[in-house]
């Protein structure tokens, strides 16, 4: 029988059972309230977004600036009051609640690095303390790093550098592109290795897209606003991520928008302005040439040449000359409410970012407004209800692999094309009669519409027994426009100049149901305690892409489709559903010993006719040594100490319609000139298709020592991905068009993640802290399956990194003879993924009123393939390496462009073949290697005393922030973080890519 | 409160009732931007799978006339594709990925295409016209591969197949010709006997670059006097890789091809026009002056596949110098040329009789194949050893075919065994 229909029958029945139980709740008694204020026990200073909850209920409120809560609706009787905030150790307390009354209980809070008391949502069947969790999952303190540190502007910047094992890539310095993400290395070669997104338990589209500009492309990511964000938890891989099923190997990044305070009866409102500005630390490499005789006469065109003898170097920068890069500028706007009733909470907020790039026609500009709602009807009910709304415009410049971009443009133009005539040319410019202006003019704008909406209630019925349902929708619609506009001066290629306009449209309907039951009993006078839970989880994806494409227009301002001359366009749509059904037993010993046992069963509509459900086990252990009766003697030492350890399995889904045999459309044009229907044949399919497996081991501790001033995690991984989903190449003569998806070979990637953070000194008016953090990876592709190594740049072969460069590695240098041996066949030449990735961050606070922070990060051992200096001195001969012999040494030359002795090939290889530079290019596979100087940031919480005058204002904070104020590096391109096709998982080109500004921001926050 | 309370938690526990009986049909999707094999009839189809066969080679025949004209040195590289520099420079790298995308997979898709519909078990199999179709360019497709490739294969079935010699690759296109001949023959109507006179051609040339003049002759001598063959192509904005002509498309929209020096010449054979006469640029600025192509001067120009003419070069090639001089002579005539005055040995008058040959199949993707054939016979193809027109590359190398793709021999199992 098939798996859904039988656990549609278990689930039946299960709440055949559960249903008296939910539906026969007892009539209301009355209830009392507890209210209290929370402070630091050093400085007395209120504690905000601090979460007080009532153990074995619903309810669960969060402290207001003034450090208040309220807990309505509280049963009578002893009801344990916790309290937990980042950055100071648990509180709790037990009062007794009489109806009708109002329980005061004040809480004072001890600074501590201890995490243990610490509850995560992430990568665990419901509300867990992190002293339980057998697998890491990592903490950002987003509300925190927003406020601090000004030059935060994304999600991508909250993660950058901020977790070890999580690398994210600053590709590009244009604003609005995309940052690649990557956790725990790559486990996939032809599926994403972006990771799983949810956002308050909602699956989150993150596609990228573009409009066709060469290489960047934007990114869903940039959606969501920074400043609605409470706190971000990452799950790195499947040791934890089992629970989220056949989809999650390559990990899960859960956000986690801010709440209402509920109970508080108060509003309080912040206000956020930001300016900024930004500017590139790097000044374009001049174009070289050397003069003609018909350049260099007197009645030539070219103001370089011109009574030059011939042969003369001269050079022109166009992009300098012409001034394209401009001051990029930022402002930002937003505003928050928080509040609540006296059983409810609402959370309210409008944003409004805007960015100019460093080229004219780079802008990103978004729109955000959030209203979280929530509702303690009673201590067993809660309903969370949240909308968010964005829209998000973003106009790509065209750059990177593109022609019709300004570093393409600037970085590949001669200087022998200078004129002064006002005859229409290159003019120093790669394209013809196309400088600053033809290529602002190009329009490449995709704007976002998107609605985030979630309801979720969580119900116990019993302390023994919670639920919670979470029903979620993800809109997004997206307009991609690519405008080309009519001109006269031949600016573009052929019928663009006519106008050319494409527009996209996408729309994607994304659905998350879930269910997580939850029952805890202890046994032997609560030395035991079972966990168990239970839950499933639906899907459903619907991807609908409509483009159109006009060409001829009467004028550039009428350029809808309907008005062109030539109209084309194409639709096309795509389905996928996944059911999971997840079970998880915990068993607790004296609350320091933990084992989870866990299951989740998957389906999904892209599996092959002929699989199987999918199967995904999960199992780990923590022990808290640190609290058993042995440990004593060393508490002195190391106050805490938690050992964890957990082996988990995840998945990574295919495409949908990729196990299907499939023809593709191909239409037919007749003899008559009558164009009718085709097909070709597309994929051979596959049956048996069935997800990647994703399996990892990791083991662990998490120390506090030095009387609870430092902090220690360490962490090993060992993940593999088997069964690995790859494209199989076919020989190309079967016919087909593309390569079937198999279940194939095994990838592994294993390393250590170690992160030390601590306060270095901490005084009355002085604190200093730091985090130090640091991870390696090793990855390798460990078996093909029997398929031949493949891809001729980068990449796949057994024993190396995935996509490992490889090239026709140099033998001999005969600097004699110019001949230049190289080896017969590619080999491996370095790596694209770093191995070792690191950062600091150290903070000051002066006086409670000052913090200055830094952070430094680096990526070692990977190589960027320098593109652009490869057609600069290779293809397009404009640099002054190769035009100027003095400028490299004759090793140097012969290593970069091979024989230069007329009639002589330039590579020879060992069997007497030949060879050229297309297969040769060690010389611009560059080592990547960085320091960065990412961020410093200073702020001022403004005393009291200069707020007296400003009315109804209750705090101020003023910040300033830098990024990219440094980098070290050996690279010979502009930015060793660049890719070029950021979209592109196995590729590391730095061809004619903005290098990454650097930025200033001015913040001023306001509390009213 | 609490009849809200138990409002929530029923709606909530119905509603995973519903969901729980909905699931076993949760998991039935559509995807339509896919064609789902098994939605195919074969046979009911069996017509829109040979005129998809046949657009295939239009298709190809496009690519393949287009890079063979930079490697055999009638038109420019344009553009900065280190890949299609490679051809313009006569070193192309199995590597290539121009060589894999642009060639290999659209000549093998040709093949296998027309292969698939002669594997099926057609109604009336010695008239089908489908039969005769998918004959024919699977002939032409076979032939356009041995012609231009070192070496070939020919997919059996869905098992890759043998590796193959060029001579292997023509004697396979010579027996799917003479299908198309005796099936197009058969069927007697006007697409069938245009099918059977083109594969008449194409099994002479196949014939002619296997050295078996004699057979070359005798089909070259059965075409029709006045036949032509030519492919149609459309404007179709947005088809325009599978459906335009791409001599066009690289000449106007990418600046690809450039004609060059060598036949910038007054010749109604070779149509182009200089860079004062025309407002496009090439891609890449470096490739000096660019004089554009006006052979095809649309998307929509149709392009000759096979034809009388051909025939008669193919027939004047396998007998002596008096037919070849006739020929000469009146294709000169005919282009406003004067009569040939050069020397009249057999060698100098095939050399004529090539450039001649040259010059009526200018951009139609014959010149390295004769090239191959007869390469003291065919001039100006770029010289080994020689710079490469632009600067910085190195020399023109001396390969007279292109590889077989890496993608290709990698995963053949009859090459890596």
């Amino acid at each position: 029988m098939h798996l859904s229909v039988r656990l549609a029958g278990a689930v039946r029945r299960y709440f055949m059972a559960a249903l008296p139980l939910l539906v026969a709740s007892p009539v209301l008694a009355q209830t009392g309230s507890v209210a209290g204020k929370v402070v630091d026990r050093a400085s007395s200073q209120p504690i905000a977004d601090a979460r007080v909850f009532v153990t074995g209920t619903a309810l669960e409120v969060s402290t207001n600036a003034q450090g208040d809560y309220r807990l309505p609706n509280v049963r009578p009787g002893r009801a344990q009051i916790v309290v937990l905030r980042l950055g100071y150790r648990a509180a709790q307390d037990t009062v007794t609640v009489v109806a009708g009354q109002n329980i005061t209980k004040n809480f004072e809070m001890s600074q501590s690095l201890t995490t243990l008391a610490d509850v995560v949502v992430t990568g665990t069947a419901g509300n867990q303390e992190r002293r339980a969790q057998s697998a890491q999952v990592a903490t950002v303190p987003t509300a925190d790093l927003v406020k601090e540190i000004p030059t935060v502007k994304s999600v991508n910047e909250l993660l950058q550098s901020r977790v070890p094992g999580i690398a994210v890539n600053s590709g590009s310095g244009t604003a609005g592109a995309n940052r690649q993400i990557r956790i725990r290395g790559a486990s996939s070669i032809n599926l994403s290795n972006e990771p799983l997104i949810f956002v308050d338990g909602v699956k989150f589209q993150r596609n990228t897209l573009s409009p066709g500009v060469g290489g960047q492309t934007t990114d869903l990511m940039n959606n969501l606003n920074p400043d609605e964000i409470e706190s971000i938890e990452v799950v790195k891989g499947p040791a934890a991520a089992t629970l989220y099923g056949a989809d999650a190997s390559a990990g899960v990044i859960q956000i986690i928008t801010k709440r209402g305070r509920a109970g508080s009866n108060s509003f309080t409102q912040t206000l956020q302005v930001d300016v900024g500005q930004s500017e590139l630390d790097w000044t374009p490499p001049s174009n070289y040439g050397n003069c003609t005789a018909a350049l260099v006469a007197a009645n030539s065109p070219n103001p370089l040449c011109r009574g030059q003898a011939v042969g003369t170097l001269v050079s022109d920068n166009p992009l300098v000359r012409e001034g394209a890069f401009q001051k990029g500028s930022e402002t930002n706007f937003a505003w928050t409410g928080r509040g609540g009733g006296q059983a409810y909470g609402y959370f309210l907020s409008a944003a409004n970012q805007r960015t100019l790039g460093n080229v004219p026609n780079n802008e990103f500009e978004r729109q955000n407004v959030r209203s979280n709602f929530n509702f303690l009807p009673d201590s067993r009910l809660t309903i969370d209800a949240g909308v968010g709304l964005s829209r998000t415009v973003t106009q790509l410049p065209d750059n990177d692999n593109n022609i019709y971009g300004f570093l393409g443009g600037g970085l590949l133009g001669s200087p022998l094309t200078r004129r002064d005539d006002g005859v229409p040319s290159q003019n120093g410019w790669f394209g013809f009669n196309r400088a600053v202006r033809e290529i602002t003019a190009l329009t490449n704008k995709v704007s976002d519409y998107r609605t985030l909406g979630n309801l979720t209630a969580n119900y116990v019925p019993a302390a023994w027994f919670t639920n919670r349902f979470t029903l979620g929708v993800d809109l997004f619609r997206t307009e991609v426009q690519r405008f080309f506009p009519k001109n006269s001066g031949q600016n573009y290629a052929g019928d663009l100049n006519t106008g050319n306009n494409t527009e996209t449209r996408i729309g994607i309907d994304q659905f998350t149901v879930d269910y997580l039951g939850n029952m805890r009993k202890s046994f032997f006078s609560d030395e035991l305690e079972a966990n168990l839970s239970f839950g499933a989880q639906l899907t459903s994806n619907r991807t609908d892409n409509t483009f159109a494409n006009g060409q001829g227009f009467v004028t550039n301002a009428n350029n809808s489709i309907n008005s062109a001359s030539t109209r084309t366009g194409g639709q096309q749509r795509t389905f996928q559903r996944s059911i999971g059904y997840l079970g998880q037993l915990q068993l607790g010993h004296l609350n320091r010993r933990f084992i989870q046992l866990g299951l989740r069963v998957d389906e999904n509509s892209s599996f092959g006719a002929e699989s199987e459900p999918f199967y995904l086990p999960k199992i780990g252990g923590s022990w808290v040594v640190s609290e058993e009766g042995f440990y004593a003697p060393l508490q002195r030492l190391v106050s805490q100490l938690r050992l964890r350890a957990s082996w988990g399995q995840t998945g990574r889904s295919p495409a949908p319609g990729a196990s299907l045999q499939t023809y593709q459309a191909a239409p037919v044009a007749l003899v008559s000139g009558q164009v009718v229907a085709g097909a070709v044949p597309l994929n051979p399919g596959n049956d048996t298709l069935r997800p990647e497996l994703g399996e990892e081991f990791e083991i662990g501790l998490d120390a506090t020592f030095l009387n609870e001033r430092m902090n220690l995690e360490v962490t090993y991984f060992d993940k593999t991905s088997k069964d690995v989903l790859l494209q199989r190449p076919l020989p190309p003569s079967l016919g087909f068009g593309a390569n079937p998806f198999v279940n194939i070979g095994e990838i592994k990637n294993t390393g250590f993640e170690v992160a030390l953070s601590g306060q270095l000194l901490r005084q009355t008016n002085f604190l200093w802290d730091f985090r130090v953090a640091g991870n390696t990876l090793d990855n390798e592709l460990v078996d093909l399956g029997g398929v031949a190594p493949f891809n001729t740049l980068n990449r796949f072969m057994e024993g190396q990194q995935l996509g490992v460069w490889v090239t026709k590695t140099i033998r001999n240098i005969n600097e004699q003879t110019g001949v230049v041996t190289v080896a017969d066949t590619l080999e491996p030449w370095g790596n694209i993924l770093p191995t070792f990735e690191g950062s600091v961050q150290t903070g000051m606070t002066f006086f409670r009123q000052f913090k200055l922070q830094a952070s430094l990060d680096t990526k070692q051992d990977f190589y960027v393939r320098n593109l652009t200096d490869f057609f600069r001195e290779t293809q397009l001969v404009r640099s002054n390496r190769r035009l100027d012999p003095t400028v490299l040494t004759r090793r140097e030359r012969l290593r970069r462009y091979g024989n230069d002795t007329p009639g002589q090939p330039a590579f020879v290889q060992q069997n007497g073949g030949t060879t050229t530079v297309d297969e040769v290019r060690e010389a611009y596979l560059q080592p990547g290697d960085f320091v960065r100087l990412r961020e410093v940031a200073f702020s001022w919480n403004v005393p009291d005393r200069f707020l007296r005058g400003m009315r109804g204002v209750s705090g101020a904070t003023l910040g300033i922030g830098v990024q990219n104020l440094h980098i070290w590096t050996d690279y010979e391109g502009a930015d060793p973080e660049l890719l070029s096709a950021a979209a592109i998982d196995f590729s590391r080109d730095d061809f004619l890519t903005m290098p990454n500004p650097r930025r200033w921001t001015l913040r001023l926050n306001l509390n009213f | 409160m609490t009849t809200i309370r138990h409002m929530l938690t029923r709606t909530a526990a119905l509603g995973l009732l519903a969901g729980a009986v909905a699931c076993d049909s949760f998991l039935e999707v559509d995807n339509p931007n896919v064609i789902d094999a098994s939605t195919i009839d074969p046979l009911q189809d069996a017509t829109t799978l040979a005129n998809s066969a046949q657009q295939n080679y239009a298709a190809a025949y496009g690519w393949m006339i287009m890079y063979s004209s930079w490697y055999s040195g009638e038109t420019l590289v344009a553009e900065t594709f280190p890949t299609r520099n490679e051809f313009g420079r006569r070193q192309v790298l199995n590597t290539n990925g121009s060589l894999t995308a642009d060639l290999w997979n659209n000549i093998t898709l040709a093949v296998a295409g027309a292969r698939a519909v002669l594997q099926l078990d057609l109604p009336n199999p010695t008239t089908n016209i489908n039969v005769a179709r998918a004959a024919t360019w699977a002939g032409y497709a076979v032939l356009h591969m041995a012609l231009d490739f070192c070496e070939g294969t020919i997919a059996q079935g869905t098992d890759p197949g043998p590796r193959l010699t060029p001579v292997n690759l023509l004697d396979s296109a010579v027996a799917y010709f003479t299908t198309a001949i005796t099936v197009g023959t058969a069927n007697a109507t006007a697409d069938g006997l245009a099918l059977a006179r083109a594969s008449l051609v194409g099994r002479a040339r196949a014939h002619l670059q296997a050295g078996r003049k004699t057979q070359a002759a005798a089909d070259a001598q059965a075409v029709p006097a006045g036949f032509v063959f030519n492919f149609p192509y459309i404007d179709d904005l947005g088809n325009r890789n599978r459906l335009s002509n791409r001599l066009w498309q690289f000449t106007s929209d990418r600046g690809s091809i450039s004609i060059a020096p060598a036949y910038r010449i007054t010749d109604p054979r070779v149509k182009f026009l200089t860079p004062t006469q025309h407002n496009l640029a090439p891609q890449d600025p470096s490739s000096g002056p660019f004089f554009i192509q006006q052979k095809y001067p649309a998307f929509n120009s149709p392009i000759r596949v096979a034809s009388k003419l051909e025939a008669d070069y193919i027939l004047a090639e396998t007998q002596g110098v008096a037919e070849q001089l006739a020929l000469i002579n009146a294709r000169r005539a005919a282009n406003q040329q004067p009569a040939y005055s050069g020397p009249t040995d057999a060698n100098s008058v095939l050399t004529e009789l090539m450039n001649q040959k040259t010059l009526d199949f200018f951009l139609e993707g014959r010149k390295l194949g004769d090239f191959r054939r007869l390469p003291n016979n065919v001039l100006n193809v770029p010289v080994p050893g020689t710079p490469y027109f632009k600067p910085g590359f190195p020399p023109v190398s001396n390969g007279t075919c292109y590889p077989v793709p890496d993608d290709e021999t990698d995963n053949n199992p009859n090459w890596t065994s």
